[in-house]
Parts: structure tokens; sequence; C-alpha cells
């Protein structure tokens, strides 16, 4: 799994995230977004264009940061979720709690 | 290398002492096993998903850290899938399923696998032997008709 942190969205953060997620990766992806969070990026996007993988590792990694963001005050959104992602998010009914847009432009402007 | 690639077919993937840093390999393994014995990207996604879930629920709440891992890939007419742990009994099918209706707040991060588990496989066998457990998943070869 690989992490790219992005600026110039001013109040959004956008975190591309890559690869594959399981067991042994998810921990740092919680590690990294409960930090982002913490450190005051309450508005986060998850750019998933490059994910082709998560297992319900890196479906609880999403609860406890949307938990938190929102707790903050704040939300974290998804963008550009591959299919098969997509469908892990669809059969444990992520779908219904997380907002998700098309592109990560949408989902940025989407905090507007 | 991969273990199986040093091996004559794919019959199966045999880890000593597997922690979820094998997770990948698991996948990895299913994926192409799936694919030598004819089974297409869907098959191959929904049983890499299954390992997946299985193995980090025996490592988990099983050995607590890490253990003995066998998994294998058959096919007849349908594709099956079998794990085998040497872990307290725990019967896979007989967990609770988690309730996926839920809103944020009331969601628990745990539950989520075995569910996956249930909804890739068209169906799901458990049984306790005297040294652990063994679990299957068979995905039909034929698409079910459409509901």
């Amino acid at each position: 799994m690989q992490l790219t942190y992005n600026t110039g969205h001013h109040a959004v953060e956008v975190i591309d995230v890559a690869g594959q997620i399981d067991a042994s990766t998810a921990p740092e992806l919680t590690t990294a977004l409960g930090e982002r969070i913490e450190a005051g990026s309450i508005n986060v996007v998850l750019n998933l264009a490059g994910l082709e993988y998560t297992s319900s590792a890196g479906l609880r990694a999403l609860l406890t940061a949307v938990k938190q963001a929102r707790a903050s005050g704040g939300d974290l959104r998804l963008a550009a979720v591959a299919d098969r992602v997509d469908r892990v998010l669809d059969m444990s009914g992520f779908n219904a709690i997380i907002q998700h847009f098309p592109t990560v432009d949408d989902a940025v402007e989407s905090f507007a | 290398m991969p273990v199986w690639d040093a091996m004559d077919d794919l019959v199966s993937l045999e880890i000593a002492h597997a922690t979820v840093d094998d997770l990948a390999d698991v996948r990895a393994y299913v994926a192409a096993r799936v694919a030598q014995l004819g089974g297409d990207d869907e098959i191959g996604f929904r049983l890499q998903l299954a390992a997946d879930e299985l193995c980090s629920n025996v490592l988990h709440h099983g050995y607590g850290t890490t253990g003995p891992l066998s998994v294998a890939v058959d096919r007849n007419d349908d594709f099956i899938l079998t794990v085998t742990d040497r872990a307290a009994g725990f019967d896979t099918t007989k967990a609770p399923d988690a309730d996926t209706t839920l809103a944020l707040d009331d969601r628990q991060p745990g539950g989520i696998g075995l569910h996956l588990v249930h909804q890739v496989a068209d169906r799901v066998t458990h049984q306790t032997t005297v040294d652990g457990n063994i679990t299957t998943v068979t995905i039909s070869s034929t698409p079910a008709e459409p509901a």
C-alpha cells in the first residue's frame, strides 16, 4: 500500500491510496489517517483510483477514520473507487455510510 | 521466490508460521491456482477475498499472531477453496452475521470479514477436527440465474 499526500486543495486534504490493503497494511492506514485528522486535516478525500484491493481490514481503517473526522466536525469522503473495492464497500454496506464521488474534484467540491 | 513457484503444480500453499504478512502470498497463490484451473478473474477475486478473510480470522482470533496455515484450491465442476488451521475450534458458519444496515455511529469494527466470505461464496462449510479446523468455500462454475 502506498500513501501520497497532496497539497493545494486548501481546506480539504487529498490522500492517494494505492496498492492493496489487508490486515498487514491496514494499521499503517489507520495510523496515517488518525495523525492527519489529529493534526487538523478534518476534511479528507481519499483518492482510491490506484487501490486494487481491500479486505475488511481496510474497511475497519475507514470506519475508524470517518468516525474520527466527523467527531472533529469534518468528514472523510471517497473518490474514484475502482470496481472491486466498490463491491467490497457495497457488500459491507459502507457505500451507504461513507460519501463517495466519481472524481477527486467532485469529492473536494462537495466540501464547499 | 514465492514458495509455489518452485512446485510442479499449485496444489496447496503450506505456511508453517503464518502471520498477516503472508496474506499477500495467500492471495497470489489463490489467483495463480484459479487461473491454472481455468477460472476467470471474477472467481479469482471472490476466492482471494474469502481466503484473505478466513486466514486473517484464524491469525487474529485463533492463533493471536502466528500459526500453521494450509490453503488449497481445487476444482470439480465448482471451485473449492480449503483453509486448514490448527487453532481452537471455531465454526465460521455459525458466527453472528454483521448488520450491514447500521448507521455509522452504531457500526462496530468486527464481523465484517466473515460477512464478506458469505457474500462471495455460494457455499461455506466448516469441520472441526482433532487438530483444528477445515473451512471450505465453494463457488459454482455456472453463474447463478438472476433473481
